[in-house]
């Protein structure tokens, strides 16, 4: 039974317990703000897989250990595989671990092909795929090799070409496309591009022509240029007629 | 009492406002979009317009993929007739489908239907004959016309900018390219359906094409 006195030991145990509450209530405060702050940040860069992560910070070179021992589970055309399309067809395996570069191993194809195969994958990665631009020989058998980097062999398949007449060179065409675009077209993809001020599209290869909306010459040749160089090109790069209406 | 409501009350918000200011973050990133500027011609009828019919009838069979499976001559014959195709169409389009499957790049085991015989098919069923049996489409590229159920076709000379329905060929690699244009973007550009665009024996017509000096010749109805 609670007498007086512990009555008001209570009361001073509560107010004691208030009092320190009230006075830590800032730290407190200012603690669990950090806290959030640092737990939005990390939110953040979660969702938006910030490049700051992956770009742009120090990493100790790491030791290069040759990949010796893997091997290769499955192929395209598998081996033995007859009838295979003599026009534009891939050459795809994939490996036990990944591959890093195409320097973890090395592939021969004979005969030898008149286009080379040309690598699509990205890597590092399992699955690796060549693209052949076509000019395969029908009715020939193909071996396909694939050594490592000391020069042993990890697979070997062989595949037969059909009787059938290639139709057509898409691939090829891509190819020269993007060879183009490259060399003559690099604002390809930005283009036409339009403000207020000025218009501008290519005439040709490396030949561009603004057509004047707003403004002075000399304004929006400075716009101009400061456009293609915010998409990493050089303005020298490219003849650049300016029509005013 | 009424701080400590306060102090909850602040707390709840500020829980409630920084993961939507994440997700707005985000959002702002995933939602920038790029605009394109140009004439893009509209789309019509005649040979385009057979082409789209054609494209939409694989879309809705095999997601535009030309193999057979997953596309098949009834699917397809029923999404033509469904569009209002006339009949001798769609019986010039069967006559000649399977007649155009050739190879399949990506060693599915059956045969596609790739760029010429995208575009024979088309032709074919627009001009309800048999047509553009070449052995490719290099071989097209020196032609100064071809015909095809009475209608010619003109080889347009250099420089000429395409229009929607004209077919273009591309020479490059061993056998060449050929596309049914479907607009004029700018100067340099078009957009075309093809087969084997975007990827092998699929039917699409998104992607960007270069009119470069020495690279596309184009034929346009007469």
């Amino acid at each position: 039974m609670d007498t007086p006195s512990s009555e008001n030991n209570s009361v001073l145990e509560t107010s004691t317990k208030v009092g320190f509450f009230k006075r830590f209530l800032p730290l407190i405060l200012i603690l669990f703000l950090l806290f959030l702050t640092f737990f939005a940040i990390f939110i953040t860069r979660l969702l938006t897989n910030s490049p700051d992560q992956t770009a742009d910070e120090p990493f100790a070179t790491p030791t290069i250990i040759p990949l010796l021992n893997f091997s290769i589970t499955n192929t395209f055309p598998a081996d033995g595989d007859t009838n295979i399309y003599p026009g534009e067809i891939s050459i795809t395996f994939d490996t036990s671990v990944p591959m890093r570069s195409q320097r973890d191993y090395s592939l021969e194809v004979t005969p030898s092909l008149t286009n080379p195969p040309a690598l699509n994958s990205f890597f590092p990665t399992q699955k690796i795929s060549y693209g052949i631009v076509g000019n395969l020989e029908k009715n020939t058998t193909y071996t396909v090799t694939v050594l490592n980097i000391t020069g042993e062999l990890v697979k070997q398949w062989s595949f037969t070409t059909s009787n059938e007449t290639p139709e057509s060179s898409s691939r090829q065409a891509k190819i020269e496309q993007d060879l183009a675009i490259k060399n003559y077209y690099p604002l390809f993809y930005d283009l036409p591009y339009e403000t207020n001020q000025f218009k501008i599209d290519y005439t040709d290869r490396l030949t561009l022509e603004v057509d004047i909306k707003s403004g002075t010459k000399d304004a929006v040749s400075k716009m101009v240029d400061d456009w293609i160089i915010s998409k990493g090109v050089d303005p020298a790069s490219h003849t650049i007629n300016y029509v005013e209406n | 009492m009424m701080k400590r409501l306060l102090v909850i009350f602040f707390i709840l918000i500020i829980l409630g406002i920084l993961p939507i200011t994440a997700f707005a973050q985000q959002q702002s990133e995933s939602n920038v979009k790029r605009t394109r500027v140009g004439n893009p011609a509209t789309t019509g009828e005649g040979l385009l317009g057979v082409g789209l019919v054609i494209k939409d009838a694989y879309d809705a069979c095999s997601s535009g993929d030309t193999h057979e499976p997953p596309a098949s001559l009834s699917c397809l014959q029923t999404q033509l007739s469904q569009s209002g195709l006339p009949q001798a169409q769609i019986d010039a389009f069967s006559s000649n489908y399977s007649t155009r499957k050739v190879g399949s790049p990506i060693g599915r085991g059956v045969s596609c239907i790739q760029c010429l015989g995208f575009v024979g098919l088309v032709v074919s069923t627009y001009t309800e004959a048999d047509s553009l049996r070449y052995p490719n489409p290099k071989a097209m590229s020196g032609l100064g016309s071809f015909s095809s159920g009475g209608k010619t076709f003109q080889q347009l000379a250099r420089g000429t900018t395409p229009e929607p329905g004209d077919i273009g060929v591309h020479g490059g690699g061993t056998d060449g390219h050929i596309v049914i244009v479907k607009e004029s973007v700018g100067n340099v550009r078009f957009k075309a359906l093809e087969s084997n665009g975007n990827s092998d024996c699929r039917i699409t017509d998104t992607r960007d094409i270069l009119i470069d000096q020495y690279g596309y010749t184009f034929f346009r109805e007469q």
